[in-house]
C-alpha cells in the first residue's frame, strides 16, 4: 500500500516536464514551434536580400533595407534563437517522458501534481486529464456538479491509499482505480451512470492511449520512424515479374489493402507467425486458412503494409508480394496446354526474380477450377514449392481447406498452416478506440467508452453476415454519419442504439416512455386482437417483457415459445400481433408449414443438401429476416431430425447449413404451435378445469406419446396452452370478424348494420368446438360475404347502400335486407 | 516565475542525459543514410546484371545465341555497375559529411544554451536601440 505522499514522491521524475508543460504547453509548444520557423524563415529570406540589396535597381529597395536592415538581422536571431529554444525544450521533454527510469507515468504526475489535497476526486476530473475521462464516460457537467454538491464525503490525501502495481509502474488507471475503491460517492455516482468499474478503468486507459499517441507522433528520430522511408537502389538487384503483373497485382494495389491498414494490431500475432514460417530456408510455405478466404486476404495486406514500413526482419524486407488473379487466368487460357504453360512460366519468372512471394486467394477454388480443364494445379505448384527462391502464400476458406486441400498429402507437405481465428471482445473494443480517434481527428465529434462497448456488442448480436472486425467498422462508419446528420457532438450509448434499432427493427437501449406504455400495456394490446386466452397472453406479455429489459440471455433467440392446443382458438393470431407489437409489423413474420417437413430428407430442405448443392429453405429465409418472429405451424408433423435441429437453434441461438456458414437465429422470437395433447385441452375445457392445472398432464402426455422430446420442450422459453374457445368468446370473435368485414365494405362505400341478433345467429350455427375460431370464419364467409356477394352482383348493392340482416321467421335463416 | 524553476532542470539535463540522446539520434541517422543507400545491398549485388535482365542461352553449340548471351549479359552488368556506383559514392559523400557535421554539433550542443542567452540578449539591445 502506498500513501498520497509516497505516489507523490514516486512522480517526481518527472516534475521538469509537468512544470514545462503547465507554462507552455504541449499544443502550444507546437503552434510556437510552426510559427517561429516559418517568420524566421522570411525573415533569413529577407536577410539574404538585404545583403544584395544595393545591386538591385531603384534605390527604393535599398533605401529600405539601408533603414531596416539592421532590424531584420536582429530579428532573424530573434526569432531563430527562441525556435531553437523551443525546440530544445521539445527534446527535454521527450527525453523525461520515455525516460526508462520512470516509475509512473507522465499523465499521472501531471494529474498529482495539480491536485489538491484536500479533495482528490474533484480535482481528479478537474485536471486536464480527467476533464478528458468525464467526457469519454459520457457524463455531463451539470450532473458532475450535482454530484459534488451531494457528496456525503471528500476523500483527501489522509484517507488515500492505493495498492502498487506487480510491475510497479503508476499509472492513472491504478490511481483512478484507488480513488473509485475509496470513494463510494463515485461508485454511485457511475453507477446510475450505469457505468461499470471496469468501463470507468478501460475509459482511463483509453485517454491516457490517446495522449500517448498525440506524444509519440511528434517524434521522428527513432529507428521505427527512420525504417519507413524507402531506400534507394534495393529492387535493382531483383528481376521484375510481367505475367504475375498482367495476371495478378500487387498487393499495394489489392481493393482492400488501404482500408485493412486499420487492423494492423489485430494480426500482429498472426504476422509474426507468419514470418517465422516464411523465414524457413527450403519450402518455406504458408496457407492461411480463416473463417473466409477474405480475412485470410487481410492477413497479407497487413504484411504488406509491415513490409512497406520496413518493420520486417532484415531477411525479409527486400521482398515483393503479388497476388495471383486465378480467375482471370483461368479465363485467359481455356485449354488445358496454354494454361499450364502459362502458369508454368508465371511460376519461374517469380523464382528467377528472387524476392516474390505469389499469394493464391481461394486456393481450394482456383485448384477446382483449373481441374475442370484437365489442369492439376498442385503437381505444377509442387515443382516449386520447394525451390528458395519463390515462396507462395495459399489462401483458403476452412471448408475449402477440409474438402480439396487437407487430403492432398503432397500439397501439404509443402505448406505450413496459419489459422485465423475471429477477434474477440476485447481485440474489438481496442480497434474500435483507435477508428474512434482517427474519426475524431476528421470530424467534430466525440465518442464516450460505453459507446465503443455498445457498437461492439450489438456488431455481434445482430449482425453475422461478414468478419467481426468489418462489422464493428462498418458500424462505428454509419454511426459516424448518422451523429453528423443529427449535428451531435457527443456519441454515447444512445446514439449507437438508435442506429442498430434503425437497422435491425429490433427495439434497442434505454425503453423510451412511448415504448413503456405500450410495454406494459402489451397484455391489452394483444387481447384486443386475441380473444379469451387470459393466461397464455399473461404468460407470453412476460416473456416479452423480460427479453426487452435486456436481461435474457444473448446466446439464445429473443424468445422461443410452443403454442398448444386445438385448432383456430388464436395460436397464430397471438403470434401476428407478437409480431406487430414487438416489430412493428405482421409482416416480420417468416411462416414455416412443418407438416411439409416430415419426410426423410426434410432436414435437407431446410439446411441444403450436400449434392444437389440446393439451398436450405430455413438458411435463406432466416438469412434474408432476421430479425422478426419465425412461426412453425404444425410443429408435431415435423421430422424427428428436425425437431433436433431446433432443439440446437433455440439453445445455442445458430446453426450451420450444409455450406458450412453459420447462421444466427439471436434475433427472432421463435413460436412453434401444435395440435397436439388438443384433445385433452378440448375436454378440460368442456369441463371447465383450470388449464394450469392440467398443463402438466398435457405435456406428459405429449411426451408419452413420443410427439416431442422431454429435452425440446424444456428448452422453449414457454410451453403456453390455448384452451378451447366457448360460445361468449366465439361471440366476441364473431364481432371482431364482422369489424373487419364492415371495415373492408366501407371502403367500397357499403354500410353494414352488425347488430347482437346477426351475431347470436352465427355462434349458433358457425360455433364447431373443434375448430374454433376458424369455424365461424368460414361460417361468416359462407352466410354473410356471400349474400352481399350476390347483392353486389346482382345490383342491389351499390354505393351508399346499408345492408342490414334479419331472422326469416319461416327458415330461421339469416337473411339480406338491403 | 514557474519558468525560471526550469532552467536549473534544464541545464542539468543538457548537460547529462542530453549528450547521450543527442548521440543516440545521431546514431539513429547514420544507421538511417546507410540503410537509405543501401551500401550492404548494392556492394553484394555490384556486379549482378540490372534487374536481373539477361538474355538466356538456350545451349548447344549455337555461337550466336551464345554470343548474344554474353553480350546482353555483361551490358546489364555494366548498367547495374554504373548506377550502383553512382550510389555508393554519393551516399558515401552524404554519409561522411553527416558524422563530421555530427562531430562539430556536438561543441555546438555544448556551448548552444549560453549563445542561445547571448543572441537573445544582442537581438534585443539591438532592436531597442
Amino acid at each position: 500500500m502506498i500513501s498520497f505522499i509516497e505516489l507523490k514522491h514516486k512522480t517526481s521524475n518527472l516534475k521538469p516536464i509537468v512544470i514545462l508543460e503547465q507554462c507552455v504547453n504541449y499544443r502550444s509548444r507546437y503552434f510556437l514551434n510552426k510559427i517561429l520557423f516559418y517568420v524566421s524563415a522570411v525573415l533569413f529570406f529577407l536577410l539574404l536580400v538585404s545583403l544584395e540589396a544595393e545591386k538591385i535597381p531603384g534605390g527604393e529597395i535599398a533605401d529600405f533595407f539601408g533603414n531596416y536592415g539592421f532590424a531584420i538581422r536582429a530579428l532573424f536571431l530573434l526569432t531563430f534563437s527562441v525556435w531553437i529554444i523551443i525546440k530544445l525544450l521539445d527534446a527535454f521533454f521527450y527525453s523525461v517522458y520515455y525516460d526508462i527510469d520512470n516509475i509512473a507515468t507522465f499523465e499521472l504526475a501531471r494529474t498529482i501534481n495539480t491536485t489538491n489535497p484536500d479533495d482528490l476526486t474533484k480535482s481528479f476530473f478537474q485536471s486536464y486529464h480527467g476533464k478528458n475521462i468525464l467526457m469519454r464516460l459520457g457524463v455531463d457537467k451539470k450532473t458532475f456538479e450535482e454530484f459534488l454538491n451531494n457528496r456525503q464525503d471528500t476523500i483527501n490525501d489522509i484517507n488515500f491509499e492505493m495498492n502498487e502495481d506487480a510491475d510497479g509502474f503508476l499509472t492513472m488507471a491504478d490511481y483512478g482505480l484507488a480513488l473509485y475503491k475509496i470513494d463510494e460517492d463515485l461508485q454511485n455516482l457511475l453507477n446510475t451512470q450505469g457505468i461499470t468499474e471496469k468501463e470507468f478503468i478501460k475509459t482511463i486507459e483509453w485517454v491516457k492511449k490517446i495522449e500517448e499517441q498525440k506524444i509519440s507522433d511528434g517524434i521522428w528520430w527513432t529507428r521505427e520512424k527512420l525504417a519507413k522511408i524507402p531506400s534507394l537502389g534495393r529492387n535493382w538487384s531483383f528481376g521484375r515479374v510481367y505475367l504475375l503483373e498482367k495476371y495478378g497485382h500487387s498487393i499495394f494495389e489489392d481493393k482492400n489493402y488501404h482500408y485493412l491498414g486499420r487492423k494492423d494490431k489485430i494480426y500482429q500475432k498472426y504476422i509474426d507467425q507468419l514470418q517465422n514460417i516464411l523465414l524457413k530456408s527450403n519450402g518455406a510455405n504458408a496457407i492461411i486458412m480463416a473463417e473466409t478466404s477474405d480475412i485470410a486476404m487481410n492477413i497479407v495486406s497487413t504484411l504488406g503494409r509491415i513490409l512497406i514500413n520496413g518493420k520486417i526482419n532484415t531477411v525479409l524486407e527486400d521482398h515483393r508480394i503479388f497476388v495471383l488473379d486465378g480467375a482471370d487466368l483461368i479465363d485467359a487460357f481455356k485449354s488445358k496446354v496454354e494454361f499450364e504453360k502459362a502458369f508454368n512460366e508465371i511460376l519461374i519468372q517469380a523464382d528467377n526474380a528472387g524476392n516474390a512471394f505469389v499469394v493464391i486467394p481461394r486456393l481450394p477454388n482456383f485448384i477446382d477450377s483449373a481441374f475442370e480443364i484437365g489442369v492439376d494445379v498442385a503437381e505444377i505448384l509442387s515443382e516449386f514449392l520447394s525451390s528458395s527462391s519463390i515462396q507462395i502464400i495459399a489462401l483458403t476458406d476452412e471448408r475449402g481447406f477440409h474438402q480439396s486441400i487437407e487430403t492432398n498429402k503432397n500439397l501439404m507437405q509443402h505448406f505450413e498452416k496459419l489459422v485465423i481465428k475471429q477477434i474477440d471482445n476485447d481485440g474489438a473494443v481496442s480497434l474500435l478506440e483507435e477508428e474512434a480517434v482517427r474519426i475524431e481527428a476528421e470530424y467534430n465529434i466525440l465518442f464516450t467508452y460505453e459507446a465503443l462497448e455498445k457498437i461492439s456488442e450489438s456488431a455481434a448480436r445482430y449482425f453475422s453476415n461478414s468478419e467481426y472486425s468489418d462489422k464493428i467498422l462498418d458500424l462505428i462508419e454509419e454511426i459516424k454519419i448518422k451523429t453528423l446528420m443529427d449535428r451531435k457532438f457527443f456519441v454515447t450509448e444512445k446514439e449507437v442504439t438508435d442506429v442498430v434499432a434503425l437497422k435491425t427493427g429490433v427495439p434497442q437501449g434505454a425503453i423510451g416512455e412511448k415504448e413503456k406504455e405500450k410495454l406494459s400495456g402489451l397484455e391489452e394490446l394483444l387481447h384486443k386482437r386475441v380473444i379469451g386466452q387470459i393466461a397464455a397472453i399473461e404468460a407470453i406479455s412476460k416473456a416479452i417483457k423480460r427479453a426487452r429489459s435486456g436481461i435474457q440471455n444473448p446466446n439464445r433467440p429473443i424468445g422461443s415459445f410452443l403454442f398448444i392446443g386445438p385448432t383456430g382458438v388464436g395460436k397464430t393470431e397471438t403470434t401476428k400481433a407478437l409480431a406487430e407489437s414487438f416489430f412493428g409489423s405482421e409482416k416480420n413474420i417468416v411462416r414455416f408449414d412443418m407438416s411439409e417437413y416430415n419426410s426423410f430428407d426434410a432436414l435437407e430442405k431446410l439446411i441444403g443438401g450436400v449434392d444437389n448443392k440446393t439451398v436450405g429453405t430455413l438458411s435463406a429465409k432466416i438469412r434474408e429476416n432476421q430479425y422478426g418472429v419465425l412461426l412453425l405451424d404444425e410443429f408435431e408433423k415435423a421430422d424427428k431430425k428436425v425437431h433436433d435441429l431446433f432443439l440446437q437453434i433455440i439453445d445455442e441461438g445458430k446453426f450451420t447449413d450444409v455450406r458450412g456458414e453459420e447462421i444466427n437465429a439471436r434475433n427472432l422470437i421463435i413460436i412453434a404451435t401444435s395440435n397436439a395433447g388438443s384433445d385433452l385441452i378440448y375436454d378440460a375445457s368442456l369441463n371447465d378445469k383450470d388449464l394450469a392445472l392440467t398443463k402438466d398432464t398435457v405435456i406428459n402426455t405429449i411426451i408419452q406419446r413420443g410427439i416431442f422430446k422431454p429435452e425440446l420442450i424444456n428448452r422453449f422459453d414457454g410451453v403456453i396452452l390455448f384452451h378451447a374457445l366457448k360460445d361468449e368468446h366465439i361471440a366476441k370473435i364473431a364481432k371482431l370478424m364482422l369489424q373487419k368485414l364492415e371495415a373492408r365494405l366501407i371502403e367500397k362505400g357499403i354500410k353494414v348494420d352488425v347488430n347482437e341478433k346477426m351475431i347470436n345467429y352465427l355462434v349458433e350455427v358457425g360455433h364447431n368446438p373443434q375448430f374454433g375460431a376458424r369455424a365461424m370464419n368460414r361460417t361468416i364467409q359462407d352466410v354473410v360475404e356471400g349474400q352481399i356477394a350476390e347483392g353486389i352482383i346482382d345490383g342491389k348493392i351499390t354505393h351508399g347502400s346499408l345492408v342490414k340482416f334479419d331472422i326469416n321467421p319461416q327458415t330461421k335463416e339469416l337473411k339480406i335486407i338491403v | 516565475m514557474n519558468f525560471l524553476l526550469i532552467i536549473p532542470y534544464y541545464l542539468s539535463w543538457h548537460y547529462s542525459q542530453g549528450i547521450l540522446d543527442y548521440f543516440k539520434v545521431w546514431k539513429n541517422l547514420v544507421w538511417f543514410l546507410w540503410n537509405f543507400f543501401s551500401f550492404k545491398v548494392l556492394l553484394k549485388t555490384f556486379f549482378s546484371p540490372f534487374k536481373r535482365l539477361k538474355e538466356k542461352y538456350a545451349g548447344g553449340l549455337d555461337m550466336e545465341s551464345l554470343a548474344s548471351s554474353i553480350l546482353i549479359t555483361t551490358l546489364m552488368r555494366l548498367v547495374g555497375m554504373v548506377f550502383r556506383a553512382a550510389i555508393i559514392v554519393f551516399g558515401l559523400i552524404v554519409l561522411v559529411t553527416f558524422v563530421i557535421a555530427g562531430l562539430i554539433g556536438i561543441f555546438v550542443w555544448l556551448v548552444l544554451p549560453f549563445a542561445l542567452v547571448g543572441l537573445i540578449i544582442i537581438s534585443l539591445i539591438a532592436l531597442i536601440k
